[in-house]
């Protein structure tokens, strides 16, 4: 299976890669268990930096979509087909619009809302 | 020298060795390499195929046609040259030296051999710098399947090459004596030795994760360009091993005037399984040269 970077493309490099993986978990072309390259191979490969590759696989070890297991390498999850299908930038997108309108239906104005967004955004850290 | 080796023996397989020396070198290979060059040349020209010309110039196919015929006829000075030494020998009342030295004159006569290939192989490496500088293709395309070692060569080499080496480090230690008392021979074979293992090892691994020379090439012409300079690697390492082998062996065991004959027959060996074998795993009619072509204008995704 073939993977293919458009360096031009206003979508970022990372995303497009988590993009490609994804999709080809759901349409079959790769199979729970089927072992992926390396990062440096794969950053060698397509002439992309290592943090590039790695922020992707990174996202995509979050997501459940792929596995590392140590030294032995990177792997596709078990769940992968599942897990691929959900998006948790979209529903972080849902949550975020439903409290927004939670605050606004009370009367919160969307200054307030921010600077309680920012300020709950520090707490968290 | 042992008994039951006549010296119209010994000549006889010195002369035929020297001159398939003189023939691999400087009449076959060069051969080949022109017929290669002539190829690329005549059927991807750089009209078509701009990105395989980097620095492409007005009458630039008719220079290296004529680059070619240099080279040509240089190895034929060359290899003519090397007729001449087997021809003064025959001649004359030529003996190789009971306790070996003469192979000194078999390599001098081989680094001359090798200075065109070397020529070729620097401006084939100032190419492919040239092609990385200006390789801009916004385009990128790889395998998503992980590579290993063993996708290019035969787990089977890789162990004779760790054993050899290992069994060589062993028997030149045994021999060598203790550090101690080593002389500067011996720091100077030990370094180069495993040094060039180390050197074989880093290279290795480079093309393992994925290292290009040439930044155009299609996926799979970048792994038979990988497995090729793999496998020149570990049977570089292997051969290296038995010579010193045999070189030892000859020394213990007073074979050394076939030392001459032997380092021919070794620097035979790096070439055909060096530069041969590279030529054989990439055929010039199996590349996908479309990759040179102009890019075309991407459609939106």
């Amino acid at each position: 299976m073939q993977i293919q970077i458009n360096i031009d493309d206003p979508v970022p490099q990372f995303a497009q890669l988590i993009t490609q993986i994804k999709n080809a978990v759901q349409e079959g072309k790769l199979s729970p268990g089927d072992a992926l390259p390396s990062i440096r191979q794969l950053a060698n490969d397509l002439g992309l930096n290592n943090k590039t590759v790695a922020k992707a696989y990174s996202l995509l070890e979050r997501d459940s979509v792929i596995q590392t297991k140590g030294y032995r390498g990177t792997y596709i999850h078990a769940n992968a087909k599942e897990n691929a299908a959900f998006d948790l930038n979209a529903w972080v997108r849902n949550e975020i619009s439903n409290s927004i309108k939670a605050c606004r239906e009370a009367g919160a104005t969307d200054s307030e809302i921010r600077i309680a967004f920012g300020d709950a955004m520090q707490d968290q850290f | 020298m042992p008994d039951f080796f006549s010296m119209t023996f010994v000549l006889a397989v010195f002369y035929a060795v020297l001159a398939s020396q003189v023939y691999i070198l400087s009449v076959h290979y060069p051969r080949k390499i022109s017929a290669r060059v002539a190829y690329m040349l005549d059927n991807f020209p750089p009209a078509e195929y701009p990105k395989l010309y980097p620095n492409f110039h007005a009458g630039y196919v008719e220079t290296q046609h004529l680059k070619m015929r240099v080279y040509s006829v240089i190895n034929y000075v060359i290899a003519l040259v090397g007729i001449g030494i087997l021809a003064a020998m025959i001649s004359s009342d030529y003996r190789p030296a009971a306790k070996g030295g003469d192979e000194i004159f078999v390599m001098l006569y081989f680094f001359l051999q090798t200075i065109p290939l070397l020529y070729i192989s620097w401006k084939e490496h100032c190419q492919y710098r040239l092609m990385r500088l200006t390789f801009d293709d916004k385009k990128r395309v790889a395998d998503l399947a992980r590579r290993g070692l063993f996708d290019y060569v035969s787990p089977v080499y890789v162990a004779v090459a760790l054993m050899l080496y290992g069994g060589w480090l062993v028997f030149y230690l045994y021999q060598a004596g203790p550090i101690a008392v080593w002389e500067a021979k011996h720091y100077i074979t030990f370094g180069t030795i495993t040094g060039m293992n180390i050197f074989y090892s880093v290279t290795i691994f480079a093309f393992v994760s994925g290292k290009k020379i040439d930044p155009y090439k299609a996926p799979k012409d970048q792994q038979r360009h990988a497995e090729s300079v793999i496998k020149v690697m570990v049977f570089s390492s292997i051969m290296i091993s038995i010579f010193l082998a045999l070189t030892q062996a000859a020394d213990e065991y007073a074979f050394e005037i076939f030392d001459p004959v032997v380092t021919s027959f070794y620097m035979q060996l790096c070439v055909v399984f060096g530069l041969g074998l590279m030529m054989r795993i990439l055929d010039v009619e199996e590349i996908n040269f479309d990759v040179y072509r102009e890019s075309k204008e991407l459609t939106a995704s």
